[in-house]
């Protein structure tokens, strides 16, 4: 069990800093433009990536400090702080999501305004989490809403893809692709198959960013095809 | 009036100066805005060093990009690619 939770957090940490890299990538061409047009809407991209970028950072440095003093730790302890590293990953990822949308141009017009009423399940299971043990209740609660925040996040994100892309380019439907990934780990999490199903879900997250960054090398080719 | 997003109006409006810069009633016709609000735009823009403004022969005011202009706008389109792609503005909103 020892060796299942070291390796899932040394793996965990190799997949953190690929998604970390392209993540940051990414979030630089917002930034750039964000700094010249100081344009709302790219004030909240802006916000989502540093979520996404601040999740990333904290399950990593948590996995950090667990792999150096492995030893010092009991099982128990070393399981929830392994878990209690992913639900705040889940959390922070699910508030980056959650900016992400709100920063479509068609929530200044429809519903997705009142996407913010997602977020109150989550918050009702941090009252309960209060009452008992507090890390190893907020991991577990916490963790499924964040799970089933996500999922519901996702599934809006994708209807605004098949309203809003365009279809005839490659990598708008691998984003595609990638929104479904993050839905079908959050519904994998959510089944009892821990702690295999954090390692599926980091994955799954970073092949969606790499999606993601392959978009940007594909906008950057089609602006200089267009030059 | 359609939604149209901030930073298609600024590409928008980088777009209609072009390398050769523009008029503001070129840019307003192109940009689908009204003089005086294209003209707060440009203030910021210029405010921000992306364009510059200078008087022709004929004595009137053109517009032109600098370098940064040139560097945002590219930046900007890279920008508003992939917005489209992730379905955050409308397909239609910016064509090239």
């Amino acid at each position: 069990m020892v060796e299942i939770n070291i390796w899932i957090i040394t793996t965990s940490l190799g997949a953190g800093t690929i998604l970390l890299y392209v993540q940051a990538n990414v979030f630089s061409l917002f930034l750039k433009s964000y700094k010249v047009t100081r344009a709302p809407q790219l004030k909240n991209i802006t916000y989502a990536f540093i979520l996404f970028i601040s999740s990333t950072l904290s399950m990593m440095a948590i996995n950090t400090y667990l792999s150096i003093f492995a030893t010092q730790f009991s099982i128990e302890e070393l399981l929830l702080y392994r878990e209690l590293s992913t639900t705040i990953y889940n959390i922070m990822f699910a508030l980056g999501l959650f900016f992400l949308l709100i920063s479509s141009t068609k929530s200044a017009t429809d519903s997705i305004l009142y996407t913010p009423l997602l977020l109150i399940p989550g918050t009702s299971h941090l009252q309960i989490a209060m009452d008992g043990n507090i890390l190893e209740l907020f991991s577990v609660y916490g963790r499924i809403a964040s799970d089933t925040v996500i999922i519901v996040e996702a599934s809006i994100l994708l209807a605004l893809y098949l309203t809003y892309s365009e279809k005839e380019v490659i990598m708008g439907k691998l984003w595609n692709i990638g929104i479904i990934l993050i839905m079908f780990s959050r519904a994998i999490d959510l089944l009892p198959v821990k702690p295999y199903s954090e390692m599926f879900m980091i994955f799954m997250d970073m092949v969606a960013f790499i999606l993601l960054y392959l978009m940007k090398k594909e906008a950057e080719i089609f602006t200089r095809e267009e030059r | 009036m359609k939604y149209r997003s901030d930073i298609v109006i600024i590409l928008d409006i980088l777009d209609a100066i072009g390398e050769d810069g523009a008029l503001i009633s070129h840019i307003a016709t192109y940009a689908n805005m009204p003089n005086p609000r294209v003209k707060e735009k440009l203030d910021v823009m210029i405010e921000n060093g992306l364009v510059t403004e200078e008087i022709d022969k004929s004595g009137r005011k053109i517009y032109r990009l600098t370098e940064k202009g040139l560097e945002t706008r590219e930046k900007l389109r890279e920008t508003v690619y992939m917005l489209k792609q992730l379905g955050l503005i409308p397909r239609d909103s910016y064509k090239p």
